[in-house]
Parts: structure tokens; sequence; C-alpha cells
């Protein structure tokens, strides 16, 4: 009797953890199925569910400018926040896992700190001091305050690179009469080839997001991408908005999934 | 991490003169951790102290003390640390059942679709995921012609709601709680989990005297770092919840662009960041700097 009645019990809990498994998944997947509907909406405004459907969003994307103008200020600060991000996680994974220097615990803790200091405090003490540096609405500037978010994930991803490279592969090369130098950089530096690609793209992609900095730092000037869709969103809901959103996250997951799939097969 | 010096050979260190060793001089490390120094110091140290000590300079505490009597900025204190506590209990709650669902499914459907699940935050842009709530939860989106299609009722809107902000700012923190608990998870032996059950545990009590406590650290470091990510969150707060009802990070915006009142906007900032410093401060007491660390990587 008490088996079968424990056995009932187990039964609902299992089964009730089922549907919370199952909506929790629905409702993950909810938004990015609804935006890419909506992208094929043929209205010019935006209802539910739309009357008509065609590529009138991705049309008028094509031909806005301020939406083409968006993408390439983006871009065109992207590009070298992903290259100082990759480059200063480079030296600091390898000052923590080839050097002697004291502390290098706390410097891989301190090198993750501006992901869990809250944006939008930081926002507020970068902008203080961008105003004194004269560095509001400045390219450098919106650099540099990307550059700061994105480089956690590049120290993060060498890290875990480099705890996985065996120093004795440097060792033998250096047996073999290699310099330290030479040793790092045909050995060490090539290993890291999938993790130098990891790097420009997840940084790339973290300065490609920022809307926060952005909105505090870019003086109305700058308008990134988010900047763009933040303001269309503030002022009412843009279908066209629907059609940029879907290619975003075609291209995110695109660049996502190659690097993971390098990595995984190079580790492999 | 594993420190490189702990997986040097032994005795390789005791040669001074070639330098046999690809492990590199403290001078040399430091030059190659310098350009990170130089970000961490020059672009976060230097501007954090500068807000948390001009907050103080002005009229020392008085400031504060209007900051914790004005209800308005304590109304939206209290939303941000309400709304946070939700988002962190919803979290690692519904993220721990998925990462244990994750660890312990043999459908290779149940685990895509989970990982899918997971990903699909990370996937989207922070902007994205809000714009995609602001078209699901307003009028006219799909929540209000469902209510319309069964009840008749119109213009149902959850917008500018704090449910608005609760259901946006999960959806994005879910990844971060999700991700460590199943790294969490992996490492329990299933072992002992077999074992209570055939010392006579039910699997709820299998769960919740072996599971529960092996996790325990792990829950703790992942709801710690899950909620001061969320009381800092902006765009979620701005775009779903409206003006009439301000957090904290809407507050700091208005304060700054609206009232061009800096100092008021440095305060509430600062009350933000001494929050959270407060909050990792006694996380890393409480379990390590190394344990911390694992919830955020």
């Amino acid at each position: 009797m008490k088996r079968v009645a424990r056995s009932t019990g187990e039964h609902a809990v299992a089964t009730a953890t089922r549907i919370v498994v199952a909506l929790t998944v629905i409702f993950m997947l909810l938004p990015p199925a609804l935006i890419v509907l909506l992208s094929f909406s043929g209205e010019d405004h935006l209802a539910f569910p739309p009357r008509s459907w065609g590529f009138r969003q991705y049309l008028a994307l094509a031909n806005s400018e301020y939406w083409l103008d968006a993408i390439w200020t983006s871009i065109k600060i992207a590009v070298p926040v992903a290259i100082l991000s990759t480059l200063i996680g480079l030296g600091a994974g390898l000052a923590i896992h080839r050097s002697r220097l004291h502390g290098r615990g706390a410097l891989s803790f301190a090198g993750i700190t501006p992901l869990i200091v809250p944006v939008s405090a930081y926002a507020v003490a970068i902008y203080g001091l961008f105003a004194k540096l004269g560095l509001i609405a400045d390219f450098t500037g919106m650099v540099i305050a990307h550059t700061i978010l994105a480089v956690p994930i590049s120290l993060i991803l060498f890290d875990s690179a480099m705890s996985a490279l065996k120093p004795e592969l440097e060792l033998v090369a250096m047996t073999l009469g290699a310099s330290r130098r030479q040793a790092w950089t045909s050995i060490t530096l090539r290993l890291l080839m999938p993790t130098f690609g990891a790097s420009a793209v997840f940084a790339f992609l973290t300065s490609f997001d920022e809307a926060v900095l952005v909105n505090f730092l870019g003086g109305g000037v700058f308008v990134t991408l988010p900047k763009g869709i933040f303001d269309a969103v503030r002022f009412g809901v843009d279908p066209l908005v629907a059609a940029i959103a879907t290619i975003l996250i075609a291209v995110t997951a695109a660049l996502a999934a190659v690097t993971v799939a390098i990595q995984r097969r190079t580790r492999a | 991490m594993k420190s490189a010096a702990s997986s040097r050979p032994a005795g390789l260190a005791s040669r001074p003169r070639r330098d046999w060793n690809p492990v590199a001089s403290p001078l040399a490390g430091f030059l190659l951790a310098l350009p990170l120094l130089a970000l961490l110091v020059l672009f976060l140290l230097i501007p954090v102290a500068m807000v948390l000590g001009q907050s103080l300079a002005e009229d020392g505490l008085a400031a504060y003390g209007d900051f914790f009597t004005s209800s308005v900025s304590m109304g939206a204190l209290r939303r941000t640390l309400v709304s946070s506590a939700l988002v962190t209990a919803l979290a690692t709650g519904l993220g721990g059942i998925l990462a244990w669902r994750l660890r312990m499914t043999r459908s290779s459907l149940t685990r895509a679709l989970i990982w899918i699940a997971i990903l699909t935050p990370l996937w989207m842009g922070v902007i994205v995921k809000n714009y995609a709530f602001t078209i699901l939860l307003g009028s006219g989106g799909p929540l209000s012609a469902i209510c319309a299609w069964l009840f008749g009722v119109d213009h149902v809107t959850l917008m500018y709601s704090q449910t608005a902000v609760v259901m946006g700012v999960f959806y994005s923190m879910l990844p971060y709680a999700a991700l460590p608990l199943y790294v969490t998870f992996r490492s329990i032996d299933l072992d002992l989990l077999s074992a209570a059950e055939n010392l006579g545990a039910s699997r709820v009590q299998a769960l919740t005297s072996v599971l529960l406590p092996l996790a325990k650290p792990g829950l703790v470091a992942t709801g710690i770092i899950v909620f001061v990510i969320s009381i800092g969150f902006y765009v979620t707060p701005v775009l779903l919840g409206g003006a009439k009802s301000p957090y904290l990070p809407s507050l700091i915006e208005e304060d700054l662009f609206k009232y061009y009142d800096e100092s008021s906007a440095r305060i509430a900032a600062a009350v933000l960041l001494i929050l959270a410093m407060a909050i990792v401060g006694l996380a890393m007491k409480l379990l390590g700097a190394r344990q911390l660390q694992r919830a955020i990587t």
C-alpha cells in the first residue's frame, strides 16, 4: 500500500517537473518566434496577427539610410573593440598561466568584475570621467567603454583555453632548441588560434549589442543599431525593427554556432 | 584555473642560468597584464571611486539622507530590489529544474530543446529581447489578441508593470542561472542518489537530502550573481517598466538627462554600487572567490 502511494506521489512530481520544463522552454522560445513571424508582416504598423504577409519590412530596411547608417556605426565601433579586447585578454591570459607574477588569481577575478558591476551605475561613473576628459560623443570614448564590457569575455576564453594547454609542450620545444619566445609563438599562440576567433567574435557581439553605455556616452551623436532600436521602441513600435531583429538573431546564432563548432572540433 | 606553477615539473625552477622554463618572470607577466590592469584602473576603479567620493564630497552624508527620505527614490530602490529578488528566485528555480533535466534526460530531443531554450536569450541582443517583450505584452500583441479571443476583453496589456519587468529580466537572466547550475550538477556523482534510493529514500527524499546539500554552494553563488546583475538592468525597466513606476536605473537616467541633476544621479549610482559590492563581498566571504568566479564564467 505504502509503496503504491509513494510511487504515485513521485509520479506526480515527475509529471509536474516535465510540465514546468515544457512551459519554460515554450516561454523562452516565444519571443524569437514572434519576431521572426512579424518580420514577414506586410503591414506598415504593428498588428497581431498581421493581415498580410511579405518582405515589405526587409525591403524598407534595405532602403533606409537611417538603419544602414546605424549598422555601419555599430560595426565601426565593434571591430576595434574586438581587436583590443582580444589582445588584452591574450596578454592577461599569458600573464596568468605563463608567468610568476604575484596575485594571478586576483588578476583573473579582477578581470571579470566588469560583468558584475551594475551597468547603470557604471554608466554614471564613466559618464563623469568622460565628461572631464572630453570623451563624451567621442569615437575613442565609445571604443574604450565597450572594451571594458568585452574584456571579461576575452579573458574568460583565454583563461580557460590556456588552463588546458600544457606548459610541457613549450618545454619540449625549448629542449629542442627553441627560445621561449619561439615556443610561445609557434606552440602556444598557434594552439590558441580558435580562442582568438572566439574572443574576437564574442567581443564584437558584446559591442554590437551594447545599448546602455551608448545612451549615456553617445551624446546623441552615435546612433548604433541598439541605440536606434531603443529609440524606436521608446517612441512606438515600428514593424521594420522586427526585420532587423530577425537578421540580428540569425547572424548572432550563426556566428556563435560556428565558433562553438570550431572550438569543439579543435579540442576533440 | 590551475596555476602554471603547480603543473610545472619540479626542479626546473631551481636552474637559474639557462632559462629552461616556458614560464616567464614576474616582470614579463606584469607587462603582459599591464593593458588589462591599466584599463581596469583607469576606466573602472577610478570612475567608480570618483562616484563614491563625489557623492560624499558635496554635502557628506546629507545627500544620502535626501535619497533615503525621498519617496520617489526609495520607491525605485524597493521596486528594483523586489523585482531582482523575484527574478533571482525564478531564474535559479526554473534554471535549476532545466539544468537538472538536462543532466538526467536520456532523450536527445529533450536535451536539444532545453539547450536551445537556455541559449536563445544569449543569441538575441539585449535590445532585441526587450523589443520582443514590448510586442508580446503590449496591446495589439499576441497576449491581448488571445485575451480578446478567449474572454472578449480588448486592449489587455501587461506593459509598464512590474510583471513585465520581472518577465523581461528573468528571460535575460535564465542562462546565467542554468549554465553554472548545469556545471554544478554535472560535478555531482549520480551514484550517491541511487545509493540513497537503495537505502530506502524516495526519489524526492534523495533529491532534497543528497542533491540539495551538495548543490547548495553552487545554488547560492548562482543566486547572488543573478541578483547582482539584475539590480543593474537598465534597458528592461526603462522600456517595459514605464515612467510612472521608475526603477533605480531609470531614475538615474532621468536625473542625468532630463533634470541635469548629476549629483542625484551619482547618489543613486553610489547606492547601487555599494549594494552590489556589499553583496559580492559577503558572498566572497561566505563562499570564497573561486566558487563565485565559477558562477560567473
